[in-house]
């Protein structure tokens, strides 16, 4: 009976999406339209017998669609979200070791999980100009200063997984202490983007959020806008792509998955949505959409599982900290 | 006996159909909230409301807003109704405008165009920082109270211009007769007179700005208000908590309905007709204050107005991801939309032709059955259609996903499940405008077509639809227009590859892409008034006479 | 030939019965009239004969027809109502039109009756206007067409003249019962009005209480009520209490009424004794005070009076306080003309009795 009913809305679906057909590989993305368009183009050249089918949303309701259709699925590809969400859906996922991967960065390679990373956020603190007085911050424990109370803004981490990001590599470098302290400073926003729309329309001069998301407005020329790598460190939060387990189509799926990771399709993709690519042989490209080198950065390295596995603790140490 | 057939056949149908979509998945959500993390009975829920968080702070919040604007509209609309029954202005004749500018012009994009204008980015601000002066901050309570005023209005103005309309002018003459001053008989005799109406208009408003979502999420960004705490706990990036998200809808529901009730109690104490007088003849102003009155309905007109003007504009300003050039014009946030984004405009043709559809044709037949055909499941039928109200968007939403996500019928996922949300939202309003169209219609006329040999069901075709066809049309026009520009509720539910017009412009609001939001903004309201226009102009369909 | 019967038909809301035991047997192209106030059941009864009520019991038959469960659409009426009930978004000739297209008749035939039945309402030329455009009388005109042309076994009219003034309500009077007589089409008639009963009607039921409480041809309704309801329903009467005292030799009864002895016809038994004198004001004498008033009469003043020229009314006060009402035709030279004027009321053979429970 459920099996019936699962197949119906599937084809239900696909009669109203009127896109996927098996045969093609279909390809679930998160991305911009216009990532994805760039993408599908160079798709077409390279592999021109290969017809992608695009079923576009936000990762969540995509990665939920995918496990609703596991008992006939319909999905190839999924492309793509942060490391720490696929880790909630690993089962839904096939081990694919493409060859691209070992032109990645290291610690977007992922060799032991079902997933390759594409590309990576980095967490900045984000400034206006406009709003701020004084010095801007130049390190996480900066901002920890009392002076800058209700001055910085972050994400809820309960709500936005960057910001829960955010909160954790503080918590590796300054512990139960800076968690505490970080809370008694900050405003939170309802939501990821809620952080950075408010530093650029200078609600507050400080805020900590990802760093393409301050690149755009760099980039788009609103001057008062500016980002900071923090010299104490930052960390990454790296997003990647899956090949689903059962798909119809695995073999042309690969090649996609490959080409997704490939120098030309990660080229271009930085300089359109100015996010930081897996591969590490792309210095020139990410110099030219303005962004600092990964080598002028300095990481600190965060246990994406460890991350998984403390998520409990710590958002209720910040709850309690929040009051 | 099969007297039964057809009508009470369709009663059952309707009420199963009702019972399924409405009362099930609302009783889910209350009965939801009384559930623990384990399964059990539980008031953990409501401890944590009452207890944790911001919950609280929340809901007393959004009674604070929800008494601001309604007192807020209530001057604003009260003196433009006052203005445009009393006095001749030079403009009175676009006054007509105003209900449609609500319609036409969804409540996101108003708080968009808003943000344009007056956020720390906007066009005004901008002009004021250039020359020095600092602007106040819109965002929060601001500019919650300024958008929700302009937006809700016209509710109010309606109200009160068919109460002064329908005043009678011998009482205010009889007031000034006795030796009051012409302003003390407005607060002692006019003003008390059309209370009533206000009031009950004020009530809808305040249900309106609590439920709100569309412009609660876009300008509260500091105030926390239960609409946005109920969606985000639900949409939450990382899995929300569903008793939370059903203690959050059941609060919400609880507080309309104590608004419904207390509306009720108000009413039912001071239900006084006013007897049809004699409408007083538009008086002509001179002077400073023909300036005041017309100037003052102006601007609030085309302050209603304003924010079309200003996403057509921006649809067409060059921009750089968020970075907005005002004054450089260019296609390509429309080209943009052609090469990508066609599917969306036809996401929202469909969803809201199909939801319009079903939804006009439940209402005619409801509302048929409920006037013409009274028998036992009446009743409940009646009470079921008031369910819808009770709720904001964003709770059937939530209720409808939790309701169809498992069990014999799963919906969740799917367009129907769109579709429904759309049509359940609108359907009290068509049943309401449907009926008050079929009481106009004699019993007579139908029974005069059986007696000619003319078979009930036929008949209705034959005489009833006919005559109901011009309210057909409005009930469609008007359910047409709410739901391609519906958000609160299908935002909680649509899946990828089902994104509406609203849906997407939220997304790139969130994203702070305005010019690209703006254009699928005007493409929107071109939708929304192509049949509105169609219907005034060639149709003659009259959309306000009920 | 449809022969209309009625039998112990009754319908019951709740615990209120609405028609109680109704039996009525109909001749064919009987113009029959449901005569009483509102309440009285009668809208109820033509609604049972339509269809659109279903009776609690009993049955309906139209000719050798059970109808009683037959739809009213399959029962081959015309019904005109009250509010005209046009269907207002079609023409005229639209309307007229309806029932014949239900039957399915050809497009030739309906544009050579139509026009037909136009005439005979005198509407003819009509056709294209829409109902909003024409005047309440001509309205039910074309109500009358319509319901007509359908040739029905059963024609059920429901106050049909109640919203029209009350000079065309005359004229309607005679455009129905001729066009009934015409198409000797049985009909049943419900009015409030008793003159309309009176002046339309081959058969008069005047209804009380969900009962049918007289039935007859107007002249004999009027002339002979068996009840004191129906006398002053139908017609006015003066009701005054009377003693039957017994029988005079010739089987006249006579009774004692306000101390006088008056002799007439006794129209149904009081189980309890007690009458009421019924004395329509036209078979009431008034002549000036001459002195006592002998047998069979009572003296009084005048209190006001009313001349209306070919006939005058009075209302005169008897000595017991008691109000009568007298109408006298052309000559009144003889009469008291003045109000205040001391007169005496003679009555006659005329008067009837009834039982005072009948009121």
């Amino acid at each position: 009976m459920k099996t019936a009913l699962f197949r119906l809305t599937a084809i239900a679906t696909l009669l109203i999406s009127g896109e996927a057909i098996s045969g093609d590989v279909n390809l679930y993305t998160s991305n911009s339209e216009d990532s994805v368009a760039m993408a599908l183009d160079v798709i077409r050249e390279e592999a021109p017998d290969i017809k992608v089918n695009v079923i576009a949303g936000g990762s969540g309701s995509l990665l939920r669609r995918i496990e609703a259709e596991k008992e006939s699925t319909v999905a190839d590809l999924f492309w793509s979200s942060g490391f720490s969400t696929l880790a909630g859906f690993s089962n839904l996922f096939a081990q694919y070791e493409s060859p691209a991967v070992e032109s990645l960065m290291p610690a977007l390679q992922a060799k032991d999980d079902p997933w390759t990373g594409t590309n990576t956020h980095v967490m900045v603190l984000m400034i206006n100009g406009d709003v701020l007085e004084g010095d801007a911050p130049a390190t996480w424990q900066d901002i920890m200063n009392v002076k800058w109370q209700g001055k910085v803004t972050m994400a809820d981490p309960a709500n936005s997984s960057s910001a829960y990001a955010q909160l954790y590599g503080i918590y590796t470098m300054y512990g139960e202490e800076g968690v505490t302290q970080l809370a008694s400073i900050v405003e939170t926003q309802g939501s990821t983007s809620g952080v950075y729309k408010a530093v650029a329309q200078g609600e507050y001069p400080v805020g900590m959020t990802m760093e393409y998301a301050v690149q755009r407005y760099v980039a788009g020329g609103q001057e008062e806008i500016s980002l900071v790598y923090p010299k104490d460190g930052t960390f990454l939060s790296p997003e990647g792509l899956a090949l689903i387990a059962n798909g119809p189509n695995p073999d042309d799926a690969k090649r996609v998955y490959d080409l997704l990771l490939s120098k030309r399709v990660q080229e271009e993709l930085v300089g359109l949505t100015l996010r930081r690519p897996s591969r590490d042989d792309l210095d020139e490209a990410i110099k030219n959409s303005g962004l600092p080198l990964m080598g002028d950065l300095k990481i600190i390295d965060v246990d994406q599982v460890k991350a998984g596995a403390d998520r409990d603790m710590l958002l209720d140490l910040w709850a309690k900290a929040r009051g | 006996m099969n007297r039964f057939l057809p009508w009470g056949l369709l009663s059952l149908v309707s009420l199963v159909f009702l019972s399924v979509f409405v009362a099930y998945p609302i009783l889910g959500v209350l009965l939801r909230s009384f559930l623990g993390e384990t399964g059990g009975f539980s008031l953990n829920g409501f401890l944590i409301f009452l207890t944790k968080g911001q919950y609280l702070e929340a809901l007393f919040n959004s009674v604070l807003l929800g008494v601001t604007v309604t007192f807020t509209c209530s001057v604003v609309g009260v003196f433009l109704a006052f203005i445009v029954a009393r006095y001749e202005i030079p403009f009175g004749s676009i006054i007509f405008l105003l209900p449609l500018s609500i319609l036409i012009i969804p409540e996101l994009i108003s708080a968009q165009s808003w943000i344009m204008v007056l956020g720390n980015n906007g066009l005004v601000t901008n002009l004021f920082k250039a020359i020095g002066i600092p602007f106040p901050r819109f965002y929060g309570w601001l500019g919650l109270i300024y958008v929700m005023t302009l937006t809700f209005y016209v509710h109010i103005f309606l109200a009160a211009l068919a109460a002064l309309q329908g005043f009678d002018h011998n009482l205010e003459e009889a007031g000034l007769s006795l030796g009051t001053t012409p302003l003390k008989t407005y607060f002692k005799v006019v003003f008390p007179a059309i209370m009533p109406a206000v009031l009950s208009a004020g009530l809808i408003v305040f249900t309106l700005v609590v439920g709100n979502f569309a412009i609660s999420i876009t300008l509260g960004q500091r105030v926390p208000l239960l609409s946005v705490m109920t969606y985000r706990s639900f949409i939450s990036e990382l899995g929300g908590n569903p008793t939370m998200q059903s203690t959050l809808a059941t609060v919400s529901i609880l507080l309309v309905v104590a608004v419904l009730f207390l509306q009720k109690r108000y009413i039912s104490k001071r239900n006084y007709q006013m007897v049809a007088g004699r409408t007083p003849p538009r008086k002509k102003l001179k002077g400073w204050k023909s300036f005041l009155a017309s100037g003052g309905a102006g601007l609030i007109i085309v302050l209603s107005l304003l924010p079309a003007l200003v996403v057509l504009i921006g649809s067409f300003t060059y921009s750089r991801g968020p970075v907005m050039y005002w004054g450089e014009f260019t296609l390509s946030n429309y080209a943009r939309i052609w090469d990508f984004n066609m599917g969306v405009i036809f996401n929202s043709l469909k969803f809201a032709s199909l939801a319009s559809a079903l939804g006009v044709i439940f209402a005619t037949l409801v509302s048929y059955l409920l006037v013409k055909k009274r028998n036992v499941l009446s009743t409940s039928l009646d009470y079921l259609l008031l369910l819808p109200l009770t709720i904001s968007g964003t709770v059937l939403g939530i209720a409808l996903a939790h309701g169809f996500n498992s069990g014999p019928l799963v919906l969740t996922g799917t367009a129907g499940l769109m579709v429904l949300a759309m049509m359940l939202r609108r359907l009290p309003f068509g049943v309401r405008n449907a009926a008050s169209n079929l009481h106009s219609i004699s019993d007579s006329i139908e029974e005069a077509s059986v007696s000619l040999g003319v078979p009930p069901v036929r008949t209705v075709f034959n005489v009833v639809l006919p005559l109901m066809a011009p309210g057909i049309a409005a009930a469609a026009i008007l359910t047409w227009v709410t739901t391609v520009a519906e958000l609160s509720a299908s935002v909680v539910i649509y899946q990828a590859g089902q994104e509406t017009l609203p849906i997407q412009i939220f997304r790139l609001i969130s994203s702070d892409l305005m010019a690209r939001a703006s254009a699928f903004g005007v493409i929107n309201m071109l939708i929304i008034l192509v049949p509105v226009f169609f219907g005034i102009k060639v149709m003659k369909v009259k959309l306000f006479s009920s | 030939m449809t022969e209309l019967n009625l039998k112990n038909i009754k319908k019951s809301y709740g615990d209120f019965d609405v028609l109680k035991d109704i039996n009525r047997s109909i001749p064919h192209g009987t113009f029959f009239t449901l005569l009483g106030p509102s309440g009285c059941g009668k809208t109820t009864l033509l609604r049972v004969v339509a269809g659109f009520v279903s009776p609690s019991s009993g049955a309906v038959h139209f000719g050798q027809q059970d109808v009683t469960h037959t739809a009213p659409h399959l029962r081959e009426i015309g019904m005109v109502f009250q509010d005209y009930a046009l269907f207002p978004d079609k023409s005229v000739f639209d309307n007229v039109a309806y029932g014949l297209r239900a039957r399915k008749k050809s497009e030739r035939d309906i544009r050579n009756k139509v026009p037909e039945y136009l005439e005979k309402v005198g509407l003819e030329g009509f056709g294209h206007r829409l109902p909003a455009e024409m005047s309440g009388g001509q309205r039910q005109r074309v109500a009358l067409a319509r319901a007509l042309i359908v040739e029905p076994r059963v024609l059920l009219m429901d106050e049909p003249l109640s919203n029209l003034d009350a000079s065309l309500r005359v004229q309607m009077r005679d455009v129905i019962r001729s066009l009934q007589l015409e198409t000797n089409t049985t009909t049943i008639f419900v009015t409030h009005d008793q003159e309309e009963a009176l002046a339309m009607s081959d058969q008069i039921a005047v209804m009380k209480d969900g009962r049918i409480d007289q039935c007859g041809a107007p002249d004999d309704v009027y002339r002979n009520p068996q009840t004191a309801y129906v006398s002053s329903f139908v017609g006015s009467a003066n009701l005054l209490p009377a003693r039957y005292l017994g029988q005079e030799e010739n089987g006249i009864d006579t009774y004692e009424v306000n101390g006088t002895r008056v002799s007439g016809r006794t129209m149904s038994k009081a189980d309890d004794g007690r009458y009421l004198m019924v004395a329509r004001p036209e078979n009431l004498g008034i002549r000036k005070f001459s002195g006592p008033a002998g047998a069979g009469e009572l003296n009084g003043h005048i209190q006001t009076l009313q001349f209306q020229g070919y006939r005058t009314s009075f209302h005169v006060v008897l000595e017991n306080g008691a109000d009568v009402y007298v109408e006298t035709f052309g000559e009144t030279t003889g009469h008291a003309t003045a109000r205040g004027d001391e007169v005496t009321i003679s009555f006659n053979e005329k008067c009837l009795f009834v039982p005072e429970a009948s009121r």
